[in-house]
This record gives structure tokens, sequence and C-alpha cells, in this order.
């Protein structure tokens, strides 16, 4: 079968007549109103265009004796679903209305409640801190009395030792002194003879 | 009124095709994949039973679009519409069948000329469902449709069964909206002379095609 796309359908020498695309779109009303009522009116006063479109129109026509059976339809399942989660949203509105001032007032006692448990946490948390503080400053004071008896102790013994060092000294001066003494009058009794003044 | 304010309505809890095939595509999803299936199983069923001219074919096709969807659901692009992507794989593999009904039906005419079987053809054995009282006249529309070329059938299936608009015909078919409706101007000037000729054989003069545009023009 021969077939062929032209692009325009008009009388050759008269263009004047609208294109077979243009016809084909309002054949099936894909044009604007304006240019669906200029189609309209050339096609009264055309006969060439009249019988033309009406080959057309009555093949269009034709297509439609060939029906198909009705196909199986899609589910109801979604539809009600859709439904009832529109049912379920519109019965929460309504329950969040009527309900606002129960759940204003439960909106206060739980504020309340919070605010109670709060301050109860609080005073706990503020009391655990306190002895915590006061444990750790016991354990300092002993630690500090610990290093002050080591101190202490450091002390004494460097004092004891001191004591004994000047007393050692005290002995080897008064040693040494003797001993001095003693070779002097030594070296008095060993005078030569014949040494004058004896 | 109601019915389409009921169905507005609806369409505020309803997840677009595309919603869907991106969660199908991203995480196997196949809720979303059912969904996609649901809305879109009658018309690519009519879809490809319109191209083949077979019901029972046409529903097997769309099983097989779907089939094929899913399996391609990684080349879905999120900037393209979901109908278009459908639509093309639709298209494709009934391109695809009638290939193969061609080659079947020329090796079935090398065989009956060889003294083959006397079957009749499958693509032109009447579909089981239509109705009694319009078969013939809807048999004459079925075979003039079959006898259409490949490009034109698709555009008047789109444009005439499916209705989509010419450019979204455009869009599936990767073709300018004028070439979608130069084709649709060549396929009814085929269909009329196809049908004026088949119903005038047929003897049903009174159901002629021709006969009835002198009414339909007060239309315009």
């Amino acid at each position: 079968m021969q077939t062929t796309e032209q692009t325009k359908s008009g009388t050759p020498g008269d263009m004047n007549h609208p294109s077979r695309e243009e016809w084909m779109a309002h054949l099936y009303n894909e044009l604007p109103r304006p240019e669906q009522a200029r189609l309209a009116a050339h096609l009264k006063q055309c006969p060439e265009c009249r019988a033309r479109v009406a080959a057309w129109r009555s093949a269009k026509f034709s297509l439609d004796e060939w029906k198909l059976p009705v196909l199986r339809p899609a589910t109801t399942a979604q539809p009600l679903l859709k439904w009832a989660v529109a049912a379920a949203l519109v019965f929460g509105l309504g329950l969040g209305l009527s309900g606002g001032y129960l759940l204003s007032v439960n909106a206060r006692e739980l504020a309340a409640t919070r605010h109670e448990m709060q301050a109860q946490f609080q005073a706990q948390l503020d009391s655990q801190r306190e002895q915590l503080i006061a444990e750790m400053a016991k354990q300092s004071g002993a630690t500090l009395a610990a290093f002050k008896a080591v101190n202490a102790a450091h002390l004494s013994e460097v004092d004891s030792l001191h004591k004994e060092l000047e007393t050692m000294a005290v002995l080897t001066e008064t040693g040494l002194k003797q001993n001095h003494d003693q070779i002097v009058s030594l070296a008095d009794n060993e005078t030569p003879p014949g040494a004058p003044g004896r | 009124m109601s019915g389409s304010f009921l169905k507005s309505w609806s369409t505020l809890f309803s997840v677009s095709d595309e919603q869907a095939m991106w969660r199908v595509k991203l995480q196997d999803d196949p809720q979303a994949f059912a969904q996609l299936v649901r809305r879109w199983e009658g018309p690519i069923q009519a879809l490809c039973t319109r191209m083949v001219g077979d019901g029972h074919r046409g529903e097997d096709l769309a099983q097989e679009t779907f089939a094929r969807v899913f399996a391609r659901r990684k080349d879905y692009q999120s900037e393209a519409r979901f109908s278009t992507f459908l639509w093309r794989v639709a298209l494709n593999l009934c391109y695809d069948e009638l290939r193969r009904i061609k080659r079947r039906r020329e090796s079935f005419l090398e065989d009956e000329s060889a003294g083959g079987d006397e079957r009749g053809q499958v693509a032109e054995t009447p579909g089981p469902d239509l109705r009694l009282v319009e078969q013939e006249r809807a048999e004459a529309v079925r075979g003039a449709l079959l006898q259409l070329a490949e490009p034109y059938r698709a555009v008047v299936v789109l444009r005439h069964y499916e209705g989509l608009k010419f450019r979204e015909i455009g869009e599936v078919l990767e073709i300018p909206e004028g070439t979608a409706k130069s084709r649709m101007a060549e396929a009814l000037s085929q269909l009329s002379q196809i049908l004026s000729h088949t119903l005038i054989d047929e003897g049903e003069v009174k159901c002629k095609p021709q006969n009835r545009p002198s009414r339909e023009l007060l239309v315009i």
C-alpha cells in the first residue's frame, strides 16, 4: 500500500486551505477555540475540504466499531485503603479539636510534674556534690597532717644532729686544748742543762 | 460532580507513576510495581490487542510488557514520564510480535502453496470477546487496521483508542508532532478507502462510512 507523509494537504496554488495536520488537530479537538472556529468556518464554504474531512471523519467514527471487552478492573482494595486513611485523618482531626481542652490540662499537669521532679533531682545532685567536696577536703587535711608530721620528724632529726655536731665540736676543742697544755707542760719540764735562769 | 470531587480528593493520597517507578528502580519495591500494573494493565492490554489484532495475544503482550519494564527498571530515567517509557516498551514488543506473525504467515503461505494444511492465519482470527451483533463491522475495522503499516497503526491506536495527544505521541514514537498528525491523516485516508471497499464487498452498503458524513458535518 502506498503511504506518503505530506506536511501540507492544501491544494497546490491555494494556500488558504488548512493543512491536514491542522485538520487532524481539529478532528481531535486539540486546537484553541479560535482556531477551531476558523477551520469550521472554512469547512462551511469549501466543498473540497468538506469532502476530505468527511472521509476522515467517517473513518474516525468507524474506528469506534471495534470495541474491546471491558478489561479486568483495577482492584478496589487500594481506593478503600485510601478512604480508610482519609477517614482516620478526619476522625483524628475531630478528636484533636474536641479533646483539645483535656489535652491542655494533661499538658499542664505534665509540666508541673516535670518541674517537681527536676527540683528534686537538682537538690539530690547538690547534696551529693557537697558530700563529695567535704570528703575531698577531709582527705586533703589528712594528707597535709601527714606531710606536717613527716616534716616535723625531719626537723627534729636535723636538730638532734646539729646538737650532736656541736657537742662533738666542743669535745674536740676541749681535747685539743688539753693536748696543747700537756705539750706546753712537757716542754717546760724538759729544759736542757746550762740553760740560763734555771 | 461528586464523582469528580471524590476522584480529585482520592488523588491526594495516591503516588504518581513516576514516584512509584522510582521506588521500583531504587528499592525493587513490589508494592509500587503492583500499583503500576493495576493502573496500566488495561490501557497496555488494549494497545497490544489493537496493534496485533488479537485479544489473547494482547493479554500476553501486556504481561510481557510489565515483565520487560521490571527487567529494565534500572534504565528508567527520572526526568522521563513513566507512561512514555511504558508505551515505548509495549509498542516495541508489538512490533516484534508483528514481525513474528509475518514470518509465520509467509512460512504458512509457502507450505500452503506446496500443498500444506489449510489452517487460518492466526493474526486474523476473530477475537473471542467481540459481541456477535457488531462482530462483522468490528472485524472489518480490525482487518482494516491490520492492513495499515505499523507506524500509521501505532498513531491511530495511541490517538484514537488510548487518547494520547499528538504531542505525547511524538514523544513516545520520537517523531515531531506534525509528523504524528500527518501520519494520522494518512491513516484515516487509507482506512476510509479500505473500509468502503470492505463494506461494499460484504454488501453492507447501509453501514458504509461514506453514508454518514453529511450528518457529521453539521456537528462542526
